[in-house]
C-alpha cells in the first residue's frame, strides 16, 4: 500500500470510529494493521475518542492536586498530555500534578495526607494497605466504583479491599517486583539449559554454579546496601508457603519451615555456593550495571528493567524468566499501584473524574507503553498495551496470573523493616535462618 | 538633686536634695524597677514568643504524645507510660542508641583534633591561605545527599578511592558499607570529612585571636612547640573547645541524612541510629508515641552529655 492509500485508509478508519460505525477494538486493530504506531493510535483516540464520547462538561469545576511518583524520566511531559486531554472534557477543572521521590514516598505521602495537601494519590501496594484501613485518611470509593461502567474492565479489586479496609483505591498498574533476567550468551557458554532454571530452586542453583567463574557471578539477587532485598526474600517465602503473618493475622509466620528454608537457600547461594557477591558489595543500580557489563549470569530485577534493556541495548542476548515454583506455590512478588482520593478532599467529584480519565484506555495505554508497566485493564492487550513490544506483551499475559502481592496488613512494611536486619545477619553468615527468623518473629509480634 | 544652668547675670539657684517620704521612695523605686523590667521584657518578647511557640510548646506536645500510641493519620490511643516501659526491651531502640553514641565517639574526637590541627597549620600559612580555607570548607558546603553520593564513589568496591589505595599498597579491597564492623566507621569518616573544614576555620579564628606576647615570652623561656601547645594553647582555647565539643556532639547524635541515603540501617542493623529510628517510627510504623518517646530520649541524652561536658571542662577553670 502506498503512503497515499494508507493515509486515506487511516482517515476512513478514523471517520468510521467517530461515526460509531466500528468499536474501539476494531479501530485499534485496523490502525495497527495499517502500520500506525501505538503511541500515535493513543493520540488519535485521545483526539477523536473524546469528541466522540462527550461534549465538554463545564459544570464541574475545582482544583485537583495529584501526588504521584515518576514512572518515566519525562513524567512531567507525559502528565501534561494527560491533563490536557482531561481538560478537553472538563475545562473548568484545574489539575496540578506533583511528584514525590520513590525512596521517600512513604514519609511524603503520609505528611501530605496528614496535612491535606493533595486530592489524588498514587500508592504502591506495600504502602497502600497502611492508608486504606477503615477510619483512615482515604475516601471509600465503593459507591463510586459500583456506579462506574468500566469497573468490570479492571482487575485486582480483591487486593484493593483486604480485610478491615475500605475500598481506598482503584487499581491502576501492576509490576512484577522480582523476576529473573538471564544472560543467554553466558548460559550457553556454560552449557546451561535455561529450562532447568525455571524448573526448581535446585535447578536455579545448579545453573548459577555452572555460570560462575572468576569474572562472572552466576546469580545475583538484591542484597546490597541500602538493601532492597525484601523484594526477593519475601517472594521466596511466598513460594514456600510462608508469609509475614499466619492466615488469621494473629501471629508471625516468617519463622515457619517455608520461611526458614527460603532465607537459608538465599544465604547459601552467597556463602556456600558463592555464586553471588558478598553481602552489601553492590546495590541494585550497581547490580544492573554488572549485568549490562556481562558480569552476571542471572539477576533478579523487576518488570521495568525489560524496557530499559530495550532502550539501551546490551551486546548479548538476554531473556526474562519467571522464578521456579517453590515447595508450595508458583508465584512472583508483584505490586499493584492504586489511585486514591483523600477523605478530606474538597474536590472529590473532579478527583473521581480524573481517576476515571487516567484509566481510560486512550490515556493509560500510551502512557504505560512508554513507562514499561502493565495496565490493570483486562482489555489491556486489545487496546494496544505493548502492541509494539511483543516480548513484554507476552510477559504481561503469562505472568499476570502469577502475581502475588505483599501481605495486606497495615503494618506489613514495618514488619519487613524489623525482619530485614535478621535476614541480613543470615546473609552475612552470622546466624542460621531459624534462629534469626525466630528473633524477627518476636519483633513482628510486638507490632501486632 | 537638680541644678539649672545660670544665664549671664542671673543668680545661681541650686535645689538642695529633697528628702522623700520612704513610702514614696519605695513606690518610685518599684516603678523604676517595673519600667526596666517592661523594657527588658519588651525587647525579649519576640524571641521568647518564638521560643515558646516553636520550641517549648512543641516539646511539651511531644512529651504529651509519649503517653499515646497510634498514627499521624489515625486516632491516638492512651497508653500511659507504656512507651517508656517498653524501651529497654525494644531491641531496635537499644541498638540505635548504642550506634548513635558510638557514631559520636568516632566522629567528635577525630573532627575536633583534625580541625584543631588544620587550624594550627592554617595560622602558619602566610600566602595562599584563602585557597586552603576554601578547599577545606568545600565539603561542608556540599549538601549531605550530594556528599553521601560522593562518598559512595569513594567506597565503591571496584572503583572507589579507598580500595584503589588499598590495592596500591598491596592490600585486599574492603566491603566498606557491607561489613558490619566497617559500616559505621565509614559513615563516621564521611561526617568527619564534611565537618572538619568548618571546625578548622573555627579554630583558626580562635587561634588568631590568642595573645601573641604569651607565645613570645614562652619562646624566650625556651618552651618547645609541644609545651607551648600543651600549656598555652589548650588552656587559652578551653572555652571554644568546650563549645566545639558540645555542638559537635549534639550534631553527631542527630545523624540521619547520610545513613538514610547510604545504608538505611544496614548491614544487619549496624547503622541504625536514633534519628533513623524516630523517622521510621513516625512515618513507617505510624507510631507517634514511639517517635515522641525516642525524641525525648534523644533530647534528654543530649542535655545530659552537654552538662557532663560543661562540668568536666569548667571544673578545670574555664568560665
Amino acid at each position: 500500500m502506498d503512503p497515499m492509500e494508507r493515509s486515506s485508509a487511516v482517515w476512513e478508519t478514523i471517520e468510521a470510529y467517530k461515526a460509531d460505525k466500528i468499536t474501539r477494538r476494531q479501530f485499534n486493530r485496523r490502525l495497527v494493521g495499517l502500520g500506525v504506531s501505538v503511541s500515535v493510535i493513543g493520540s488519535v483516540i485521545r483526539a477523536v475518542g473524546v469528541r466522540a464520547q462527550s461534549e465538554p462538561n463545564a459544570d464541574l469545576s475545582g482544583t485537583v492536586r495529584v501526588y504521584k511518583g515518576p514512572f518515566h524520566p519525562d513524567e512531567a511531559t507525559l502528565q501534561e498530555e494527560m491533563v490536557a486531554s482531561f481538560n478537553e472534557k472538563f475545562p473548568n477543572v484545574q489539575v496540578i500534578v506533583e511528584q514525590f521521590e520513590w525512596p521517600n514516598q512513604e514519609a511524603q505521602v503520609t505528611a501530605s495526607l496528614a496535612s491535606g495537601a493533595h486530592d489524588v494519590y498514587y500508592t504502591a501496594e506495600d504502602k497502600y494497605h497502611k492508608f486504606s484501613p477503615e477510619g483512615g485518611p482515604l475516601m471509600d470509593l465503593q459507591p463510586l466504583v459500583d456506579a462506574w461502567d468500566q469497573k468490570d474492565f479492571i482487575q485486582f479489586w480483591d487486593t484493593a479491599k483486604p480485610r478491615g479496609s475500605i475500598l481506598g483505591g482503584v487499581p491502576y498498574i501492576w509490576n512484577i517486583q522480582s523476576n529473573l533476567v538471564l544472560n543467554n550468551d553466558l548460559a550457553e557458554a556454560a552449557g546451561v539449559d535455561p529450562a532447568i532454571i525455571t524448573e526448581s530452586p535446585e535447578g536455579l542453583r545448579e545453573a548459577a554454579i555452572k555460570m560462575t567463574s572468576p569474572d562472572v557471578w552466576g546469580y545475583v539477587f538484591r542484597h546490597g546496601v541500602p538493601n532492597d532485598g525484601q523484594y526477593d526474600w519475601q517472594g521466596m517465602m511466598f513460594r514456600n508457603g510462608a508469609d509475614l503473618l499466619n492466615e488469621d493475622w494473629t501471629a508471625p509466620a516468617v519463622n515457619t519451615p517455608g520461611g526458614v528454608a527460603a532465607v537459608q537457600y538465599m544465604a547459601d547461594l552467597i556463602n556456600k555456593d558463592k555464586v553471588s557477591h558478598e553481602f552489601g558489595a553492590y546495590g541494585w543500580p550497581a547490580q544492573r550495571d554488572l549485568f549490562r557489563a556481562g558480569k552476571l549470569g542471572l539477576l533478579t530485577d523487576e518488570f521495568t528493567f525489560y524496557n530499559l534493556l530495550l532502550q539501551d541495548p546490551v551486546p548479548f542476548e538476554w531473556s526474562f524468566l519467571p522464578f521456579p515454583p517453590g515447595s508450595v506455590n508458583n508465584n512472583m512478588l508483584a505490586f499493584r499501584g492504586f489511585l486514591s482520593i483523600a477523605k478530606d478532599s474538597p474536590s472529590p467529584e473532579a478527583s473521581w473524574e480524573l481517576i476515571k480519565h487516567y484509566l481510560d484506555p486512550a490515556v493509560i495505554v500510551p502512557y504505560l507503553n512508554v513507562a514499561g508497566l502493565a495496565s490493570v485493564r483486562t482489555d489491556a492487550a486489545e487496546t494496544g498495551q505493548f502492541a509494539d513490544n511483543p516480548g513484554l506483551a507476552q510477559l504481561m499475559t503469562d505472568w499476570g496470573p502469577l502475581a502475588q502481592g505483599p501481605h495486606p496488613h497495615p503494618q506489613s512494611l514495618s514488619m519487613v523493616t524489623v525482619t530485614e536486619p535478621y535476614v541480613e545477619a543470615v546473609y552475612l553468615d552470622q546466624s542460621d535462618a531459624q534462629s534469626a527468623l525466630d528473633q524477627a518473629a518476636g519483633e513482628i509480634s510486638a507490632l501486632l | 538633686m537638680s541644678a539649672t544652668v545660670p544665664l549671664a547675670g542671673e543668680p545661681v539657684v541650686v535645689r538642695m536634695r529633697e528628702r522623700l517620704d520612704p513610702r514614696e521612695r519605695r513606690r518610685l523605686a518599684r516603678r523604676y524597677r517595673w519600667r526596666r523590667y517592661l523594657v527588658a521584657f519588651g525587647f525579649l518578647a519576640p524571641s521568647l514568643l518564638f521560643f515558646s511557640v516553636f520550641l517549648l510548646w512543641p516539646t511539651i506536645q511531644v512529651g504529651y504524645q509519649t503517653l499515646y500510641t497510634g498514627g499521624i493519620l489515625g486516632d491516638l490511643r492512651y497508653v500511659g507510660l507504656d512507651n517508656w516501659a517498653k524501651l529497654p526491651s525494644n531491641q531496635i531502640a537499644v541498638r540505635s542508641l548504642v550506634n548513635s553514641v558510638t557514631f559520636s565517639l568516632l566522629v567528635v574526637p577525630a573532627m575536633i583534633i583534625i580541625g584543631l590541627g588544620l587550624g594550627m597549620l592554617l595560622v602558619g600559612i602566610r600566602r595562599g591561605s584563602a585557597t586552603f580555607r576554601a578547599l577545606l570548607y568545600f565539603p561542608t558546603l556540599a549538601p549531605v545527599v550530594v556528599a553521601s553520593l560522593i562518598w559512595l564513589f569513594m567506597v565503591h568496591p571496584d572503583f572507589g578511592a579507598f580500595n584503589i589505595g588499598l590495592r596500591l599498597v598491596g592490600g585486599q579491597p574492603l566491603n566498606w558499607l557491607g561489613t558490619q564492623s566497617l559500616a559505621l566507621p565509614t559513615l563516621a569518616a564521611l561526617d568527619v570529612w564534611r565537618g572538619v573544614g568548618f571546625w578548622a576555620l573555627f579554630f583558626l579564628a580562635t587561634l588568631i585571636a590568642l595573645p601573641q606576647e604569651l607565645y613570645s615570652a614562652a619562646h624566650l623561656d625556651g618552651a618547645n612547640a609541644w609545651q607551648r601547645f600543651r600549656h598555652l594553647t589548650v588552656p587559652l582555647i578551653r572555652g571554644p573547645l568546650l563549645f566545639a565539643l558540645v555542638i559537635a556532639t549534639i550534631y553527631t547524635l542527630q545523624v540521619f541524612d547520610s545513613i538514610f541515603v547510604l545504608t538505611d540501617g544496614s548491614p544487619a542493623g549496624a547503622t541504625q541510629t536514633l534519628v533513623w529510628y524516630i523517622y521510621k517510627a513516625l512515618f513507617q510504623f505510624d507510631n507517634v508515641g514511639l517517635g515522641a518517646t525516642l525524641s525525648l530520649l534523644l533530647l534528654g541524652f543530649i542535655l545530659l552529655l552537654t552538662l557532663i561536658q560543661m562540668r568536666l571542662l569548667r571544673a578545670r577553670g574555664t568560665t
